[in-house]
């Protein structure tokens, strides 16, 4: 069912939406989930908080990008579960996380500083050649293993590895230039 | 700027970057010729025909493995694979009602060390209502009391690893889960024949439409005696390969088993840390976590790569040596296993098994 049905049928209260939706965007929702949680009950879980999020935020928001919108709000409600649990699982996040440099991960609070990071690093991506900026977000945002993107891409995985390296350097420069990051 | 900002940062990157990473390409497709058309039509109408005739149906705990690989390994299980499995699998079909919930043992999978269940959950729908498509149900398994029993080695406690869901044909709900025992004796199978395996669930979790998620608690135990299997012989391997360029470590006494692989890493720097995800061995230096010095993948005879699901390594700082194991995801014939690759980016070590 195309998205706009999709939406139309939230919109009119009808519990088909959550069903169509399932069926549509089940697995992606699924793959981002288990990519940062690395269990079923606790993907199993997300994704249905997922569903629900969606029924409760459709209407007032009418997504122009029914994936979009439910990739993200499973990628922030996985995070929140990563966060919440006591005994955190090594993970590709884990990885992740020590990729970035990053030692502990804290609420995820709006602020104004984010936003303007997020816009920087999004031009920044925009400027890099396509198959680059695909293996940069399919890791830092889908959280895949470095095996998974070398079948996504063809890529051999020491390439994959170093192209990340580099990228991360780049965009560290480019984030110390515009003054958010020292 | 705080420490985690660029991280929330990059959850926070455009929208349509997210989308493009995971467009697929679009090959362009061959044009076919009418002759060849003609021949595959024909070989469509010959499968078709024959499949009236012979529809087998996997049992649902073999289904729920086959998910669980593809998972795992972003790859369709392959046939002889869920063949496999389903020979050590059985329907159940044993139900329990309490607190006016049926669950209902569906099927089992039974290897030696671990089995696979699959219940389905059916509340009354005079007490509980019709079961709206926003409102789910599964089993809690953390607090369920799981044992197995033998004539030859008594009690075993187990416990339960991960579980899947989803709705079935009749539109109930399914649940499942994977116990483990790992202290069975050295030669003991679960699905040596004699093996009874019991199973108490007490806490049933509703997920409703507001996102309130009350719980039913009650009892619902099930006693089953597990499906009889042969366990493969274990495939050892004579070859040590010494890494000398990017990792200095040498492995030997590899062991294929039906659960896992395992083998002796022995090495003068204990300083690694275990960096894999779920589908990927991977090993790395604690100074260094960012780069990977060690990979080790499976690959089955039709060259599907073998998804695994957690590594285990067992440390003697005495003697320098490291006793890895590296679970599969779904129980595995040794002998489909056509090669297990080794490597560090500077060598690659393939140790050929069934050729």
């Amino acid at each position: 069912m195309e998205d706009e049905k999709i939406i139309a049928l939230f919109f009119d209260r009808d519990e088909q939406a959550i069903f169509e939706t399932r069926e549509k965007y089940g697995p992606y929702c699924t793959a981002i989930a288990y990519n940062i949680l690395s269990s079923f009950e606790d993907t199993e879980e997300c994704v249905s908080d997922t569903y629900l999020r969606t029924w409760n935020s459709i209407p007032p928001n009418c997504p122009r990008n029914l994936k979009g919108y439910m990739g993200r709000i499973t990628h922030n409600l996985a995070l929140t579960m990563y966060r919440r649990r006591s005994a955190k699982k090594r993970s590709v996040i884990t990885e992740v996380l020590e990729e970035l440099q990053i030692p502990s991960l804290e609420d995820l609070v709006e602020t104004a500083e984010r936003k303007e990071t997020a816009r920087l690093i999004s031009d920044f991506l925009r400027a890099l050649p396509a198959e680059k900026r695909r293996i940069f977000v399919l890791r830092y945002w889908y959280y895949e293993t470095i095996p998974s993107i070398s079948r996504t891409t063809g890529w051999k995985e020491t390439r994959i590895k170093s192209e990340l390296s580099r990228i991360r350097k780049k965009l560290k420069k480019h984030l110390e230039q515009e003054g958010v990051m020292s | 700027m705080k420490d985690d900002t660029l991280f929330w940062a990059l959850c926070d990157m455009d929208e349509a970057l997210i989308l493009e990473a995971k467009e697929v390409p679009i090959m362009k497709k061959k044009s076919m010729k009418p002759m060849r058309i003609a021949l595959i039509a024909a070989a469509i109408t010959i499968l078709l025909a024959g499949a009236v005739f012979a529809v087998y149906q996997y049992t649902r705990s073999t289904e729920s493995l086959a998910d669980r690989w593809e998972v795992f390994g972003n790859t369709e299980m392959p046939e002889a694979q869920k063949d496999y499995i389903d020979g050590k699998s059985a329907n159940i079909g044993e139900s329990v009602t309490d607190q006016d919930v049926t669950i209902t043992l569906d099927s089992v999978t039974a290897a030696e060390k671990s089995a696979y269940l699959i219940f389905r959950i059916h509340p009354d729908p005079e007490v509980y209502g019709e079961r709206q498509p926003t409102q789910h149900y599964t089993l809690r398994f953390s607090d369920s009391e799981i044992y197995a029993e033998n004539p030859n080695y008594g009690r075993i406690e187990g416990y339960s690893g991960g579980g899947g869901g989803g709705d079935d044909e009749n539109g109930d709900e399914w649940a499942g889960c994977t116990v483990n025992f790992d202290t069975l004796p050295e030669d003991a199978g679960l699905n040596d024949g004699n093996t009874t395996l019991y199973i108490s669930l007490h806490t049933l979790m509703q997920m409703g439409p507001m996102g309130e998620t009350p719980e039913i608690h009650g009892t619902w135990t099930f006693e089953m005696k597990l499906p009889q299997s042969e366990t493969p012989d274990s495939i050892v391997s004579e070859e040590t390969l010494s890494f000398s360029g990017g990792v200095e470590m040498e492995i030997r006494d590899i062991v294929l088993r039906e659960s896992d692989v395992e083998f002796v890493a022995v090495t003068d720097n204990s300083n690694y840390i275990f960096v894999g995800s779920g589908t990927q061995a991977e090993l790395a230096r604690m100074a260094e976590p960012d780069k990977i010095c060690l990979t080790v993948e499976a690959v089955l005879l039709d060259g599907t790569l073998v998804p695994t699901t957690g590594i285990h390594v067992g440390r003697d700082l005495d003697s320098r040596e490291h006793r890895w194991s590296i679970d599969w995801a779904a129980p595995l014939d040794p002998m489909q296993i056509a090669t297990l690759v080794f490597s560090d980016g500077a060598e690659r070590f393939e140790v050929k098994v069934n050729h």
